[in-house]
């Protein structure tokens, strides 16, 4: 990744550098693990995880909301 | 009184379940070697299960395959909600603010683990409010050994049974117990059945920061002269509890289990694996490695899944 500035999004650098968690603990910060992997995930993943009998129909609703908001 | 708790209950033998599996295994057997086909199907219809092709509830050939998974879905699912349960009140024993956040964030994570696993309960049909309506999940008893015991007739494990009563308590079973809980279920991350397999990747990731968080601590309150030797006592003693929720080697129930595709390897592999790698792990921190004397007699003869 590019170089690291107080602007970069956290998304980015655990993308590329996962261990950085350690530092914000260091600070005091702590990341819910589970945000932290359906944020990281596909939506075929999040509903895999969270046990959604029928993965596809996730991502079809959050098309059709996409869609609605006028994405 | 925690103990009088116990002496008032029935005391549910967790072989009753393997009376049910030992069923199964007695006709997958009788299958395999040419009888009882009707009902089981061939051995190429094993394999299937064992290749991992079930992908939804509607491709489940027969009872015995559905028996067995329920069977130990309600296991992990019921330990996974006595586990968080039994990590409430843990929060207030955390030493500070900081940590109050990672054991509710722990607490948190066993409640989505027991929700997903009771989903998966719900698409095969069981009725999950009733379940949970039914037992009381924040039951603990003493420190008594309990044995094969269960305390009540929910499914968990039943190390879920023994109160965690202070920090290093917690830590010890956060140490023990979610690593332990990580070899079993690993297991079923390459299951046959997919849908359990793809929900235990996602949990098995937030696992992976509780282990992280139970070395964390054991590493510091090893390195205290001071807390050191209370460290020590609280691993020597969970570490043989954890160690007797493997089961046995060469348990009937496990080959099943393996015939089926729902674990991989032998109870006792499994058991090896995790007191290597705590061995490592004590060493590492200047701690000993507690000795552990199976006694069979006492091991459950079926291992119960259980994430901590």
């Amino acid at each position: 990744m590019s170089s690291v500035t107080s602007e970069t999004t956290l998304g980015e650098i655990i993308d590329a550098h996962p261990g950085v968690l350690e530092v914000l603990e260091e600070f005091g910060i702590r990341i819910d693990p589970w945000t932290l992997i359906a944020l990281r995930s596909s939506l075929r993943q999040l509903a895999e995880y969270s046990a959604v009998r029928r993965p596809e129909e996730l991502a079809e609703a959050v098309e059709r909301y996409v869609e609605r908001d006028g994405g | 009184m925690a103990g009088d708790a116990l002496k008032g209950k029935q005391l549910f033998e967790q072989d009753e379940d393997a009376k049910m599996v030992s069923r199964l295994a007695e006709e997958v057997a009788e299958a395999g070697s040419g009888g009882g086909i009707a009902r089981l199907g061939q051995r190429a219809e094993l394999s299937r299960y064992a290749a991992g092709e079930i992908r939804d509830v509607e491709e489940i050939p027969d009872d015995v395959y559905r028996e067995a998974l329920i069977n130990l879905l309600l296991q992990e699912a019921d330990s996974e909600l006595a586990g968080a349960h039994g990590y409430v009140p843990c929060i207030t024993m955390a030493p500070s603010i900081e940590e109050y956040l990672a054991v509710a964030m722990m607490v948190k994570d066993e409640f989505r683990h027991a929700r997903v696993c009771y989903k998966l309960l719900e698409h095969l049909g069981v009725d999950v409010d009733e379940r949970v309506q039914s037992f009381d999940f924040t039951l603990r008893v003493s420190d008594d050994d309990l044995g094969t015991a269960r305390a009540a007739g929910d499914k968990r494990v039943n190390i879920f049974y023994y109160p965690i009563r202070d920090w290093y308590d917690f830590i010890a079973f956060n140490f023990c117990m979610d690593r332990g809980a990580g070899h079993q279920l690993e297991d079923v991350l390459m299951s046959s059945y997919r849908p359990w397999a793809r929900v235990m990747e996602g949990i098995f990731k937030e696992e992976m920061f509780h282990i992280a968080h139970g070395d964390n601590w054991v590493k510091r309150l090893a390195a205290d002269p001071d807390s050191k030797p209370k460290m020590q006592a609280a691993i020597d003693k969970w570490f043989p509890r954890t160690m007797n929720i493997f089961g046995r080697a060469n348990a009937p129930k496990n080959r099943l289990y393996r015939e089926i595709g729902l674990k991989v390897r032998d109870n006792q592999d499994v058991r090896e694996a995790f007191a290597a790698e705590v061995g490592n792990r004590l060493h590492e921190f200047g701690l000993a490695m507690p000795e552990w004397v199976p006694d069979w007699g006492k091991i459950p003869e079926e291992a119960v899944f259980a994430a901590g």
